[in-house]
């Protein structure tokens, strides 16, 4: 719920701004050393869940960077997976009809 | 290996190399093909980054990126970047990487195609071109660029070649049983001249004959060369050895003479000794005179009969026996043997000769046809050959007699069995009948 609520936070606020915002975070955030690259978030992702990520969001929570992807199996189910930005370990995984 | 083979070994090497040459090629001109076609796609899309520019507060940004949700989506494939005096923008599709733009000094205002490496190490195709911004975007030197990832440019070549793949192995197929027919057609005339050849050796063909593609006239003329080469020489050596021979009677005759005057003159032994010597040198002339005959004898050699009956017979009557006897010839108009002209003369003139010796008024010669066989006989009024040494002279082939009687059916005999047939002696009551059978 907090994370829908931040991204309606973030729409209501002017998406091609958050937009804009979004690489250069994630761009700094790496050059600071903060996070892993996104080719090691999205790896790790394809062992826990394989299949296609069309969506990729970086947050802000509880003073920590936290990569939020969207996927679809090959199956055809979507997932919402939470992943640690800076270790790169799976926070929350659910499937996008459950909430 | 045969020459088919080799022939098709190597026409297959070459389909082989022609098609590889071919999918290599076609790939190149397919590859460059899809990368001009990306090139003008990306050009369209660095134009669209061009003309979005605006000046923000915080200096260059792209108020209208280009439509395409690869340049929004991270790592999504398609990536533009601007570098300016105050700072670099990127798409969110490059999230936390940049492109690693080299360093350009033409500053041409051209547009340069790069290879870079990318997100997730991706070899990205990327359109760079350097401008001069306007004072409204803040003057000075800026790059733009816009890169697409190549792995698709890539995946549409290598799709290209498993869709021409079939193509190829169909062709492969076509071209390879196209080979072998022409092959199977082309080298049929050897096939032929082997034929010929083995014809040549069992008898069936004289010559290879002319009735060759261009290509095997001269083997086939160098062959019937040879042939003719080695029947002359053949023909030339027999004569010689005939020659040899015949050269050779004379003397002996007249060794046989010296012993009958020696054994006139009381010396029994010593003509007896010769006479023993030059019967022998006889056997081996009378053989070798044969075997020439037989070697002569063609197989379509034939001889008319009558005509050497008649033309013996003109001969003999002008002799001292033949004037006083009665000669009666008969034989078929016509009747062939197959015998060389000179031999049958030969073996009927010894007969006839023979017959003229003893014969008390009478000689008759006549032919019949008996089955397949042709019977040549020669008969005289004479006193004859008791039975029992009827069959002694043919037993030891007549040559044991010391009469110039023997010597005769040795010749004819000879002759007749060199031929196929055979000589019988028969009584005539009163007379002997001497038969040449031939077949």
């Amino acid at each position: 719920m907090i994370c829908r609520a931040l991204i309606l936070t973030a729409l209501l606020t002017g998406p091609a701004l958050a937009d804009r915002d979004d690489q250069d975070r994630a761009h700094r955030a790496l050059e600071a050393g903060e996070i892993l690259p996104l080719s090691q978030i999205l790896a790790v992702a394809g062992t826990v869940r394989p299949g296609r990520v069309i969506e990729v969001e970086l947050e802000r929570e509880d003073g920590r960077w936290v990569y939020e992807l969207e996927l679809v199996t090959p199956e055809g189910v979507l997932y919402e997976m939470e992943i640690d930005a800076a270790t790169a370990t799976v926070l929350d995984l659910e499937r996008e009809e459950d909430d | 290996m045969s020459l088919r083979m080799r022939l098709a070994l190597a026409g297959a090497i070459a389909i082989l190399a022609a098609l590889g040459l071919a999918a290599f090629g076609l790939s190149q001109l397919f590859g460059g093909h899809v990368e001009r076609r990306a090139v003008a796609e990306m050009s369209v899309q660095l134009d669209q980054v061009l003309a979005g520019l605006e000046r923000g507060e915080d200096g260059l940004t792209l108020a209208r990126p280009p439509a395409d949700p690869r340049f929004r989506q991270p790592y999504g494939g398609l990536y533009w970047q601007i570098e300016g005096a105050d700072g670099m923008q990127r798409s969110r599709s490059l999230w936390d990487s940049a492109l690693d733009l080299p360093v350009d000094d033409l500053g041409d205002g051209g547009i340069h195609v790069h290879r870079l490496i990318g997100p997730q190490g991706a070899t990205l195709l990327v359109l760079e071109r350097s401008v001069m911004l306007t004072a409204r975007l803040g003057g000075g030197p800026a790059r733009v660029a816009v890169g697409m990832e190549a792995a698709e440019l890539d995946a549409a070549r290598r799709a290209f070649i498993a869709d021409l793949a079939p193509y190829l192995g169909l062709l492969a197929l076509v071209l390879t049983g196209a080979g072998w027919a022409q092959l199977w057609i082309g080298l049929r005339p050897l096939q032929g001249l082997g034929a010929r050849i083995s014809a040549l050796r069992s008898g069936q063909a004289e010559r290879v004959g002319t009735d060759w593609p261009v290509e095997l006239r001269p083997v086939a003329g160098e062959i019937d060369a040879l042939l003719t080469a080695r029947e002359a020489e053949t023909d030339r050596a027999r004569a010689r050895a005939a020659d040899l021979a015949h050269g050779l009677k004379t003397p002996l005759q007249a060794l046989m003479g010296e012993a009958a005057r020696l054994r006139a003159a009381g010396a029994d032994q010593q003509a007896d000794g010769i006479e023993d010597t030059a019967r022998a040198m006889r056997r081996i002339v009378d053989r070798e005179l044969a075997r020439a005959r037989t070697a002569a004898r063609a197989s379509d050699v034939s001889a008319d009969v009558g005509q050497v009956a008649e033309r013996l017979l003109a001969v003999l009557r002008r002799t001292p026996d033949g004037d006083r006897l009665d000669w009666r010839i008969d034989i078929p108009q016509g009747m062939r043997v197959a015998l060389d002209p000179a031999d049958l003369s030969e073996a009927l003139g010894a007969l006839a000769e023979n017959a003229a010796r003893h014969a008390i008024s009478c000689v008759t010669v006549s032919a019949r046809a008996q089955e397949a066989r042709t019977l040549l006989s020669i008969t005289d009024d004479g006193p004859g050959i008791p039975a029992d040494r009827r069959a002694a002279l043919i037993a030891r082939h007549g040559r044991a007699d010391e009469t110039g009687t023997g010597l005769g059916l040795a010749i004819a005999a000879e002759i007749a069995e060199a031929a196929g047939g055979k000589l019988t002696l028969s009584d005539a009551a009163p007379g002997l009948t001497v038969t040449l059978v031939l077949p």
